[in-house]
């Protein structure tokens, strides 16, 4: 019995494995733990950063405005809230650690906004930081903010609206607070501080938080998965009927006040491409770098679906809530382009990397 | 004399019970600890409190999960009566306790679905009908007949041959998958890490797998052979418990291998220690009732062929999944998929629905791959319908699924009504794979 199954191990080692050249090498030249200290220093932190520095503007220009209110820093008021609308939409692939359990991503964007709750605060009186701190999530956030800065849709309304002193309180408080979350969470992940990078780079070696690679590698791929559903079946399906009855609903896109919707979810799509390649361009030791040595292939569809996806968002000036109306078809192809995206994220990546929602037992061997 | 006379001496003779009650202390020990896991992990709550709709087995509908306080004293109830099986105490009516509540649980939702709890239910079921005395030292003195030992290791035989034919297949052999595809994602383990990402280990450990499975019943069985026999099992299931995350699973399978040793080798141990008792006591043991006889047979037979009845359906059973369950497919397969559906209302309206609004983490992800568990969700929508002015006529499905390292491919077609689907056949279903290799 020992010799027959000796025998046949040394016959299917040896046909099966392909002879000479690179397929003799390792497999996996990859080492994962790069991938994540990599994902950690060059993705994940110097988004929070953004985010925060993008943060600190519109805290400022919040601040200026309010001390006075002029034409000019309404325009800045809105151009600072916009950069840091995109700058948070780069970091929701990153919903994951500090973010979820320092639960700063629902402070920080609570989408969609409730006007008759926001209406009720500022009906209330107390408009301070501290009343908008410990409040709920439909009180404060960059939604919020959104509402306060472009809510009357008419934009000589939603100026004067500022005249009311309350308003500009309100402002404040909620970019005070908008600065404070970013720099918790940035602080969360710098080494420095809260130190959640080692937490993640050192998956399997001496991390707390992840006794394994695979579990922060599994955090990361669900959340670009997850990602890019909210795309698909909220940010895109929504507004497009698909959920409901069949008719365009341009009322639930993304930014209904400030009609960035497509700007939001161009900057999501580019944040999962930076997530993949480790940043702006394919790095060593990337997630990209894994799939592509597993199947180039993939990697190139992968690619080609979030450049078409795009591509498609970029090809129309008008409002996503236009396009949905007036576009259907372009917006259906945008949608269908995304749709194609998280069918390979959630198949194709998801089997290569044996990727797992959440730690529980698996099956026996 | 003839052979049947001789089999039939052979399994009623008397042997020592010792080996049978150190084992049902030490697999009840085993059931305590994996009770407290559940604690521990807050799978209770996750799997039996938070779900709204559950996957039930066919013809099980009737079972749903408690409230939670239900749910949580039924699990502190199974940890109680797993303790009072290891120290001997009411032996039968806590096995019977544990037997209803492990298995009540179990059939509660398809996707929580493992085969070591088909095997844990199965052997609870063997303490409730084998007649071990109850106190620890009584036991361990007294007799039984052999048929009883024979049955349990017979069930342990089971599990390990039929895993092992289940993994004599294309993927498995010629592929090594899936296990190129975990071993890869393991490669941050101490020592044998770095060997973990040649695609050589991947095929040796498929290989070494199938025949360590086929091979194992038969080593323990002969006294030549069961300490290679137990050696292997040791260090092949403390391997995979460091790979996967596997639970208890490793821990339970080297205790049962401990039914493959001479049935008194704990009086062996007792009595090196100077803790057994001097003499047994003569034993009279009761005849084996024919039910027990009947029941044993049929029980076999059916775990002979259920892990064949994959063989009556058409396609690839590893894409497909039918027949998959209760048939010692034992890690096989390396599936992820997302699936969508369309549900078309009688006045032409249409709506999209996402499994992952309504389902939890666990459950999305074992539904999104399982043609059945995307077929019955299909159903549930029907039935849960959120616009009751209008009728569900049709849902299909857009179900998309990679399998062992292939490329993503649909599962159903994408105009297939699936409530015209029978949720037990949906395997019949399921569109052919497409791409033999990866």
């Amino acid at each position: 019995m020992f010799k027959f199954m000796s025998y046949s191990l040394c016959f299917v080692v040896l046909s099966c494995t392909p002879s000479g050249g690179e397929d003799s090498a390792p497999v996996v030249e990859i080492d994962r733990q790069e991938t994540l200290a990599l994902y950690a220093d060059d993705v994940i932190i110097p988004a929070y950063e953004t985010f925060n520095q993008k943060a600190l503007a519109l805290d400022e220009q919040a601040q200026n405005f309010c001390a006075v209110v002029s034409e000019q820093g309404f325009a800045d008021l809105k151009s600072t809230w916009e950069a840091a609308m995109l700058a948070w939409s780069a970091t929701e692939v990153h919903n994951f650690g500090p973010a979820m359990t320092l639960r700063l991503d629902s402070s920080i964007y609570f989408w969609p906004s409730r006007p008759n709750r926001i209406e009720d605060f500022i009906s209330a009186g107390d408009l301070s930081y501290e009343a908008v701190k410990s409040g709920s999530s439909l009180i404060k956030g960059l939604s919020v903010l959104e509402y306060l800065i472009y809510g009357y849709k008419d934009n000589a309304n939603t100026f004067a609206s500022f005249e009311d002193e309350g308003r500009c309180t309100y402002l404040q408080s909620l970019a005070k607070l908008l600065l404070e979350d970013s720099a918790s969470l940035l602080s969360a992940w710098q080494p420095e501080n809260g130190n959640f990078r080692d937490e993640f780079a050192l998956a399997g070696n001496g991390s707390a938080s992840y006794s394994r690679q695979k579990q922060a590698l599994d955090a990361m791929v669900n959340e670009m998965i997850q990602l890019t559903q909210t795309v698909e079946g909220v940010k895109l399906a929504r507004p497009l009927g698909k959920r409901s009855s069949g008719t365009p609903k341009p009322e639930e896109v993304e930014s209904a006040y400030a009609g960035i919707s497509k700007a939001i979810i161009a900057t999501n799509l580019e944040s999962l491409k930076i997530a993949f390649q480790g940043g702006s361009e394919k790095k060593i030791h990337s997630l990209a770098d894994i799939i592509a040595s597993e199947n180039n292939d993939l990697w190139l569809d992968l690619q080609n679906e979030l450049q078409a996806s795009e591509l498609l968002l970029k090809s129309s000036e008008d409002s996503l809530a236009t396009d949905v109306v007036l576009k259907t078809e372009l917006t259906e192809q945008t949608f269908s382009q995304v749709k194609g995206l998280l069918n390979l994220l959630a198949s194709d990546v998801a089997s290569i990397l044996g990727v797992t929602p959440t730690f529980s037992d698996n099956d026996g061997d | 004399m003839v052979p049947t006379e001789n089999i039939k001496r052979h399994l009623t003779e008397p042997v020592s019970a010792a080996s049978l009650v150190v084992y049902r202390s030490i697999f009840s020990i085993c059931m305590f600890i994996g009770v407290l896991r559940q604690f521990y992990y807050g799978w209770i709550e996750e799997f039996y409190v938070q779900p709204s709709f559950f996957f039930s087995y066919p013809g099980f509908s009737w079972l749903s999960p408690g409230p939670s306080w239900f749910m949580f004293t039924a699990f502190a109830l199974m940890a109680l009566a797993s303790l009072a099986m290891a120290v001997g105490f009411r032996t039968r009516l806590f096995a019977i306790i544990f037997f209803l509540l492990f298995t009540y649980t179990e059939l509660i939702d398809k996707t929580t679905y493992l085969n070591h709890y088909y095997l844990v239910s199965i052997l609870a079921l063997f303490f409730i009908l084998v007649p071990l005395q109850d106190s620890f030292r009584g036991a361990v003195n007294g007799k039984i007949q052999r048929f009883w030992l024979y049955g349990f290791r017979a069930q342990v035989g089971v599990v390990y041959f039929f895993a092992g034919v289940a993994k004599l297949n294309y993927d498995w052999l010629v592929l090594a998958q899936p296990l190129s595809i975990w071993l890869k994602a393991s490669t941050d383990l101490a020592v044998i890490g770095p060997l973990l990402g040649y695609k050589e280990t991947a095929y040796f450990a498929s290989w070494a797998g199938a025949a360590f499975d086929l091979s194992i019943p038969f080593l323990l069985c002969f006294k030549r052979t069961r300490l290679i026999g137990f050696s292997c099992i040791v260090f092949f299931h403390f391997v995979t418990g460091a790979l996967f995350n596997l639970g208890l699973f490793p821990y339970l399978m080297m205790v049962n291998a401990t039914l493959f040793f001479s049935p008194a080798w704990p009086r062996w141990i007792l009595d090196k220690l100077r803790l057994a008792a001097r003499t047994s006591r003569p034993s009279k043991l009761k005849p084996i009732p024919r039910a027990i006889l009947v029941f044993f047979t049929l029980h076999f037979i059916i775990q002979c062929l259920l892990p064949l009845r994959h063989h009556l359906y058409q396609g690839n059973h590893l894409w497909t999944e039918q027949g998959f369950r209760f048939s010692w497919m034992v890690m096989l397969i390396e599936k992820a998929g997302m699936v969508r559906y369309e549900l078309t209302y009688d006045d032409g309206s249409y709506e999209m629905i996402y499994p992952s609004e309504y389902l939890t983490k666990v459950q999305s992800k074992m539904m999104s791959t399982q043609a059945d568990m995307i077929v019955q969700f299909a159903h549930h929508l029907r039935d849960r319908n959120s616009q009751p002015s209008k009728q569900v006529t049709k849902v299909t499905a857009d179900a998309v699924v990679a399998l062992n390292g292939r490329r993503s491919q649909k599962m159903f077609d994408p105009d297939l009504n699936l409530l015209d689907v029978p949720i037990s056949d949906a395997g019949l279903f399921v569109l052919p794979l497409k791409n033999p290799r990866p």
